[in-house]
């Protein structure tokens, strides 16, 4: 356990700092955590990955609805396959940290609602958004005629130049006026 | 009628983006807690659904209202009389949706209660256990706790209390007492233009 946090070299940790929101201490903390989810043999390469699997097991993650889009967001992986480096791991809690500015959470949550990867959030990604934000149960479900009453609702405020999409730049209109927007997009460790 | 919805001019107009700031920015992302999740998902559809039934009365009962007055050829104070009604109804609905977020925070200040509980009566154990164990006596002290530093759970009837107040207080009672008495020694009409106190903000 003690010999976890020697393992950061000193530059690699101040270079860490710089790149990222995050204090010494919770990269430290951050560190200590990913390695715990690494294989043991695996511990001493840097730049090993955790399969999307075991990221998932986190506590912080587990009740996420959008915990599997957070992995495919946060990741480099070439396979598309969710799985996290060290560095990657940090990307997502600065993020998500207190000091991330609101242009970079809603760039990030804008990425996390697009479904589909195609850059804009249409209709699918927004039924799939309600479908995880009413959770799996059917009581909680909402009816195919109020999925289609609230996506027409949503499209009418947020939906600027009519395209029948919400972009990113509408995105970020709508968020930057949310009250409690910034204070709920956060995981700490 | 009642045009100077809330503070009007710049900023967000209240109930711009109800729908979508609900579908995008309601999810806590702190949630670290099955059961707190299940009653998140719970209270979004709930929060949804009222929505709806808010947004459909908006909708149907002013033509509505109209209408009758018309038909009835209503004297136009009887049919004020109808609109201030009307206005009173969708208030309540308001106060509804206002409970139901409260009933919200409690159920999550309960839940972290609940925790705190768990790791304050786990640390006493282990303080009585390893106090026997190294002073081999079952005479234990109490801990030596400034007061101060007492671990204590989530008081979620102060937040409740707090959040009341100031909605009612500073959002209706205030601004109400200060347009009134400042509107006469005032540069330009309080009543009328901006802060002006919002009674009959209905669609």
């Amino acid at each position: 356990m003690g010999t976890t946090a020697s393992q950061l070299p000193k530059d690699l940790l101040s270079e860490y700092q710089e790149l990222t929101f995050l204090t010494k201490q919770e990269i430290l903390l951050a560190h200590k955590r990913f390695t715990e989810l690494l294989a043991k043999e695996d511990r001493s390469s840097t730049s090993q990955r955790v399969p999307m699997e075991k990221v998932l097991t986190m506590p912080e993650l587990k009740s996420n609805p959008f915990r599997k889009r957070i992995c495919h967001v946060f990741s480099t992986s070439e396979a598309k396959d969710g799985s996290l480096t060290f560095e990657d791991f940090l990307d997502l809690l600065s993020a998500f940290s207190d000091s991330a500015t609101l242009e970079i959470k809603s760039h990030y949550a804008f990425r996390i609602f697009d479904f589909d990867d195609d850059g804009t959030l249409d209709c699918g990604d927004l039924e799939k958004l309600v479908n995880c934000l009413t959770g799996e149960t059917d009581d909680t479900r909402l009816t195919p005629e109020e999925m289609r009453q609230l996506i027409s609702n949503i499209l009418e405020e947020s939906d600027i130049d009519k395209d029948g999409t919400v972009n990113l730049s509408e995105f970020q209109h709508v968020i930057s006026r949310s009250p409690d927007f910034v204070s709920s997009f956060k995981i700490v460790l | 009628m009642a045009k100077n919805s809330n503070e009007g001019g710049d900023g967000a107009e209240e109930g711009e983006f109800t729908f979508a700031w609900k579908l995008f920015t309601s999810w806590d992302y702190l949630i670290g807690n099955a059961e707190t999740a299940d009653n998140k998902f719970a209270s979004i559809t709930t929060s949804f659904k009222v929505e709806f039934v808010m947004s459909l009365l908006g909708l149907v009962c002013p033509p509505l209202f109209e209408t009758i007055a018309e038909l009835e050829e209503y004297h136009p104070r009887i049919a004020l009389k109808w609109q201030l009604g009307r206005i009173f109804a969708l208030f309540l609905g308001n106060l509804y949706t206002f409970l139901f977020a409260l009933f919200d925070e409690v159920n999550a200040k309960l839940e972290k209660e609940k925790s705190i509980k768990n790791a304050t009566i786990w640390a006493m154990n282990e303080y009585y256990s390893n106090y026997t164990a190294y002073h081999n006596t079952t005479d234990v002290p109490p801990p030596d706790i400034d007061p101060a530093d007492v671990i204590r759970g989530p008081c979620w009837e102060t937040a409740v209390g707090i959040v009341t107040y100031l909605t009612i207080l500073i959002g209706d009672f205030l601004r109400a007492l200060i347009v009134r008495f400042l509107n006469y020694c005032w540069c330009w009409d309080l009543e009328a233009g901006f802060v002006s106190v919002v009674l009959f903000s209905a669609p």
